[in-house]
């Protein structure tokens, strides 16, 4: 069973995300925030983190740095970026984040992009 | 996939509780509200509120704008009102729990609906309703239960009560007994709903001071439009009834209930109060420089100006020709304090303009708060006029907060207040004559002189010596009627040192305006204490030495 580490302050929109994905059959764990996340990150084992780009604190290009200074778990990393951010998309994936999806989106295109994720 | 709903009631409530919170506070950042619509942007289309999301999208353009700006209440509350009437208008689950309606957050209460206390416990009834009312544009309350239904009511001012007589736990005759006084004073009309068809049960409803009993099964739309139907009287009578009639203030009838009944509260509860007395300086020079209709135009400005920076639970009275008091519940001398220089400052600098000529007016405040020492509202208002008085003598155009010094303040110099009295009642002439040389008022000895009508006044000299007087005008006499003396006596005196107060037996709105109007300074209705009218002169002695 493939495991999902989640980020995102938005407490409805993580039970979303949940619901969602735990329905296609992935387990999920979440995080309120960038320390929450390292935190799950340093005690388990993940497949895919799927995080928030702005959250209070540390943001989430902050977080996946920090992930890959860790560690180098070939963890994949799934960014949720807010529309206006778009033209931050170049500097999302030039630090290392594997793929991102803005807000808003619809539940089954994130279902859909996870199930294409972990088939590459 | 997911069922959607449960989030959207779960994102709607957060949200809700966020305004909520803001409500309760003077001022919100920039960065905050930036923050609410940006999490409303990024989540709410994901969960299918579509419309929230647009919403959010236009709002959060004005607020980049305005980076590192504070907003206060009026001014987010109107910037989020298409957020709010959207969270209104959202529709209540079936499967929402009795709590769960209880810890609800009450409604943003928008101020041009009206607001409706409904309290029933049967819940599919309940939303059934609530969603009807809401469809038509009211604010809804709800309550479960007679303990809360009581505090709401008390707290929040329904517009009108819904109630269902047959609670499951409860008897419903129980809340309309405690709220039905208040319910009466303030016209506000009730309607029992209930499964119960019996005679008795109806009549007792009708004793008990209810307005409309409906039974149930009811067809709703006939129901919505009794609601309508009664409301809509309400609000034509009410007005007539307690507000005045130039400003729309509360008049001095409602005064002194509301106080009676804060003071009790406060007696039960300790949550202070405060009062603040509002007197426009120099209001006698705008009308004799402009004349009366500007006059009353800039007492209908000043309302409007204070009545649209209050709360919805402050109270806005008209307490004589230019004298306005201000009831502020739940709060303390401090907070009332910075409320009013806040009005200090938009009043002085709102313009008014006369043909070619612009000018602007100020007030000045005396301010209260209630304490435990103080038993009656006589004595608080007096506290806050010598407070007013301070803020007078100090230079005018300010607030001041009574603290138990002003009253050393008061001139003590060896100087005599005239006072005459124009009636042609014996009995006020025996009484006033024996009372009134005996007081003193603010260190100022009397010199009383009785007339029994207005010509042998202007016959005599008494009043042509150089000195300040007040004097008590009777409304009705033969021969030279009240108001004819009154003109003669603004045509004749000096307006700083010559204050008039009517004794009037006319209830009658139109004619105390008209007193108002020709230059009153105040008016009292026959029958009057003795301690009243003490009382009443000692302030009008305190603004003749003002002036």
């Amino acid at each position: 069973m493939k495991r999902i580490l989640l980020a995102d302050d938005e407490e409805v929109l993580r039970m979303l995300i949940v619901d969602t994905l735990e329905e296609e059959g992935y387990h999920i764990d979440e995080a309120e925030d960038g320390i929450a996340a390292l935190k799950l990150f340093e005690q388990n084992e993940y497949d895919l983190m799927i995080i928030d780009y702005m959250m209070p604190g540390l943001t989430g290009l902050e977080v996946v740095e920090r992930i890959k200074e860790i560690d180098n778990r070939p963890i994949k990393t799934l960014m949720l970026t807010a529309k206006s951010q778009q033209s931050d998309k170049e500097q999302v994936l030039a630090s290392g984040v594997d793929y991102y999806m803005a807000k808003p989106f619809s539940p089954l295109k994130l279902a859909e992009l996870v199930e294409d994720i972990f088939n590459v | 996939m997911v069922k959607v709903q449960k989030y959207q009631e779960m994102f709607l409530k957060r949200i809700y509780s966020t305004i909520q919170a803001w409500k309760q506070r003077e001022t919100v950042t920039n960065s905050e509200i930036y923050q609410l619509l940006h999490s409303i942007k990024g989540t709410a289309k994901s969960i299918g509120i579509d419309e929230l999301t647009e919403i959010a999208e236009s709002l959060i353009k004005h607020v980049k704008e305005e980076g590192d700006k504070e907003w206060n209440k009026k001014e987010w509350e109107t910037f989020f009102e298409p957020v709010q009437l959207y969270i209104n208008s959202h529709k209540i689950s079936d499967e929402i729990t009795k709590e769960e309606v209880e810890l609800l957050p009450q409604p943003i209460q928008d101020e041009d609906q009206p607001l409706v206390l409904l309290v029933e416990d049967d819940i599919e009834m309940l939303t059934h309703f609530k969603e009807r009312l809401e469809k038509e544009h009211y604010t809804v309350l709800v309550a479960t239960s007679v303990t809360k239904a009581v505090r709401m009511f008390y707290d929040q001012s329904p517009d009108y009560v819904i109630l269902d007589i047959f609670l499951k736990n409860e008897d419903g005759f129980d809340l309309l007994i405690q709220i039905i006084e208040r319910a009466k004073k303030m016209l506000i009309p009730i309607m029992i709903l209930s499964a119960d068809d019996r005679t008795e049960t109806k009549i007792k409803a009708y004793e008990l001071g209810a307005l409309d009993y409906v039974s149930k099964p009811f067809n709703i739309d006939e129901v919505m439009a009794l609601i309508r139907n009664r409301l809509s009287i309400q609000s034509l009578i009410t007005p007539r009834l307690l507000n005045d009639e130039l400003t729309g203030a509360y008049n001095r009838k409602f005064l002194f209930d509301e106080l009676e009944r804060q003071m009790l509260d406060f007696e039960r509860r300790q949550i202070p109060f405060s009062i603040c007395l509002l007197d426009l300086d120099h209001f006698k020079k705008v009308n004799d420089t402009y004349g009366h209709d500007v006059g009353d135009e800039v007492l209908r400005s000043f309302a409007k100006i204070v009545t649209n920076k209050i709360r919805k639970n402050d109270y806005f009275i008209r307490y004589g020709g230019e004298e306005f008091i201000l009831l502020m519940q739940n709060t303390d001398s401090q907070a009332a304090e910075e409320g009013i220089k806040r009005l200090l400052e938009e009043f002085a600098s709102y313009e008014f303009k006369v043909e070619e000529d612009v000018f602007s007016c100020t007030f000045s405040a005396g301010i209260v708060e209630t304490a435990t020492n103080v038993n009656d509202a006589e004595t608080l208002i007096k506290l806050a006029d010598d407070a007013l008085y301070f803020a007078k003598r100090n230079g005018r155009n300010q607030v001041k907060v009574y603290d138990g010094n002003e009253s050393c303040n008061a001139k003590k110099e060896n100087n005599v207040i005239h006072i005459g009295i124009i009636d042609d009642d014996t009995v006020i002439h025996q009484l006033l004559m024996d009372q009134l040389p005996k007081l003193t008022f603010n260190g100022y000895e009397t010199d009383v002189k009785a007339f029994r009508e207005g010509e042998s006044f202007f016959n005599s000299d008494w009043y042509k010596q150089d000195g300040k007087y007040i004097i008590l005008l009777d409304g009705i006499m033969p021969r030279m009627d009240g108001l004819e003396v009154l003109k003669r006596l603004r045509d004749e005196c000096p307006v700083e040192d010559f204050v008039i107060l009517m004794l009037t037996g006319r209830k009658k709105d139109q004619d105390i305006v008209k007193a108002l109007e020709l230059g009153a300074d105040d008016y009292m209705t026959k029958p009057f204490s003795l301690n009243e009218l003490v009382a009443r002169l000692n302030r009008l002695a305190s603004r003749l030495l003002l002036r």
